[in-house]
């Protein structure tokens, strides 16, 4: 088991090398640089600017000392919020993205396995074909379109919630941003829960459940829920790092402090160290996730178990 | 009596049509036989239509203002069926211009992803061994690549060539698909046709093109169906964030992005846009879902 975290982990240096090398030539590639908008610049004003960000060197040589930095555990200055370090937006974003993805995740988890269970138990009934329905709104319907129609009903029309802003995280300013994320991810997840526990149901240790003369509700909540419920961490874990870039959209129409609102700012300002850091935050967390969803997998469900030790 | 002996000999007769089927015709039988990949197909049918023929049967040009016309609601009056936005610009109009742009972007971007991720795929899938799991260890280190914070690192190197932009999405998006026709393909490998047209001495690239690509292409199918409408969301997506289409072009991510900066005073300008994307989304999800169940190959 050690030995199977160690590997994957050693798996993710260079994967990650790959993804931040990628990266960063490919920022520097793209036209224009940090210091563009600020119109008519004194050359040497110019000139010791870019000194100060190192931006004068050769990129090779930019490349080994931001890799250096890394390394450091410095992830560098901002070039476009001047006085903030990179980390210090990341860690003013992140938490404003996570409360709010979290939040969503889990209102999805809970309502999604509620409700494909409602579904799978009344599997081609009216119910289910209703669940159904639904889950393929949630899925077809995006939240750049749910997000702006939700703030017109709530917002402008019945003025029952605020249009936009987070107010410090007061509950009032999450619900309709929250609403937004939770729609897709709620219809994913009670697909996922209704397919997987329509095939649990069918197994012979249910049969067998039933046939001891078990309550249904019983045989439903200790028999058949629990195994059926597996599948979905692989899903759930690496959505808790996938809520990020969800929130990106959500973050810009209501103007939300976010991790996703810096990365598009710093992206048209060309403020590579903002954009990098956030790049590499993201696939780490993207990454560990997905080693947790297999580690959590393995636990959950004993049969994969033996695939870990080699 | 009559009546039970009658459905038998149907019965009988049904089966004997069914045994003659080739497999894209029993599909295509399965596939119209399903009321909602049907709707999906009309729904479909009629935003295409919409899109390349809506600005026929206006007088308004999509890049001309009305100055003393701006942001008014839908009306009959002056042909505005969808009213005008901001800048005094016929909504009909734009949205049918917005439509190709979002349509032709999604189809190009999934056949480029297509043709590489299916090429790939085989090949890797027919090859086997160690070239296999290298080719394939590469695709595992691109799925971790954070693909939105990516694809807008590339919008930003390629700044306005939309058409670049998308090709490159497309160049990211084919990784599921190779993962698709590898599995596909070892299958089919030990099948006997192949077997069989191997030892007829079938050079290499005819083998993949001719005899493996063409028999795992089901999947393919289904899940370029759902590819276009993802790959449609990530337009209308940075065209939302301001670094998809540019005006004076437009697509249906900007005219939501621009309704949404005026849904208080004009709501139509996010509703009606909105409609055909969504719209859109329900078509193609309703016809790769027809399509998953006329080709999963279990449902027969």
């Amino acid at each position: 088991m050690t030995r199977f975290i160690f590997k994957r982990l050693l798996v993710m240096i260079p994967t990650l090398l790959v993804i931040v090398t990628l990266s960063f030539f490919l920022m520097r590639a793209a036209p224009g640089g940090p210091f563009d908008a600020d119109a008519q610049l004194e050359p040497e004003v110019l000139e010791n600017l870019r000194a100060a960000y190192d931006l004068d060197k050769p990129v090779l040589q930019q490349f080994g000392l931001f890799l250096a930095g890394i390394l450091r555990g410095d992830l560098g200055p901002s070039i476009g919020y001047a006085d903030y370090s990179v980390a210090e937006l990341i860690a003013i974003g992140l938490p404003v993205s996570l409360q709010l993805g979290l939040t969503a995740l889990a209102i999805a988890a809970v309502l999604g396995i509620l409700l494909g269970t409602i579904a799978a138990l009344n599997r081609n009934r009216p119910l289910d074909y209703a669940i159904g329905t639904l889950a393929m709104t949630g899925i077809a319907v995006p939240t750049l379109i749910t997000a702006p129609v939700l703030t017109l009903l709530f917002g402008v029309m019945f003025k029952l919630l605020p249009v936009g802003g987070w107010g410090d995280g007061d509950w009032r300013h999450m619900i309709l941003p929250v609403t937004a994320l939770v729609l897709p991810q709620l219809a994913v997840i009670a697909r996922l829960a209704r397919g997987s526990l329509l095939e649990v149901l069918s197994q012979p240790w249910v049969r067998t459940a039933r046939a001891s003369g078990l309550p249904e509700w019983r045989v439903i909540l200790r028999h058949a829920l629990p195994p059926a419920l597996i599948p979905l961490v692989s899903y759930l874990a690496p959505a808790v790092a996938g809520i990020m870039t969800g929130s990106i959209v959500i973050e810009q129409i209501f103007g939300l402090p976010g991790v996703g609102r810096y990365f598009v700012n710093g992206a048209l300002a060309r403020d590579y160290p903002l954009v990098m850091g956030i790049v590499i935050v993201y696939a780490a967390a993207v990454l560990i996730m997905n080693l947790v969803a297999d580690l959590l997998y393995g636990v959950l469900d004993p049969r994969t178990r033996r695939r870990m030790t080699t | 009596m009559s009546g039970e002996a009658a459905t038998r000999d149907q019965l009988v007769m049904a089966a004997a049509a069914v045994r003659g089927e080739s497999l894209w015709r029993a599909a295509a039988r399965r596939f119209m036989a399903n009321r909602s990949a049907v709707f999906g197909l009309f729904l479909l049918v009629l935003v295409v239509g919409f899109s390349l023929f809506a600005p026929l049967l206006s007088p308004h040009d999509m890049e001309e203002t009305y100055w003393e016309r701006i942001q008014i609601g839908p009306t009959f009056e002056n042909a505005h069926w969808f009213g005008t936005d901001a800048n005094g610009r016929d909504l009909f109009v734009r949205i049918a211009a917005g439509g190709r742009i979002s349509l032709a972007i999604g189809l190009i971007t999934a056949l480029t992803s297509l043709l590489i991720g299916v090429v790939y795929g085989a090949i890797a899938g027919y090859v086997g061994g160690r070239i296999d799991e290298w080719m394939m260890r590469i695709v595992d280190v691109l799925y971790a690549l954070p693909l939105i914070f990516f694809i807008i690192i590339l919008v930003t190197v390629f700044g306005r060539n939309i058409l670049l932009v998308f090709l490159a999405i497309g160049c990211i998006e084919w990784l599921t698909i190779a993962r698709i026709v590898r599995g596909q393909t070892i299958a089919v490998k030990e099948t006997e046709y192949i077997e069989a047209a191997r030892s007829l001495g079938v050079p290499f690239s005819r083998m993949v093109l001719r005899h493996v690509v063409p028999n795992v292409l089901g999947p393919v199918v289904v899940f370029s169906t759902l590819l276009i409408p993802t790959v449609i969301l990530v337009e209308s997506f940075l065209s939302f964030l301001g670094l998809g289409v540019q005006e004076p072009s437009t697509s249906w991510g900007l005219l939501i992005s621009q309704g949404t900066a005026t849904l208080d005073t004009a709501p139509w300008l996010l509703l009606i846009p909105a409609g055909f994307l969504a719209a859109t989304m329900f078509a193609f999800n309703f016809i790769g879902d027809g399509l998953r169940d006329a080709l999963d190959p279990k449902s027969r």
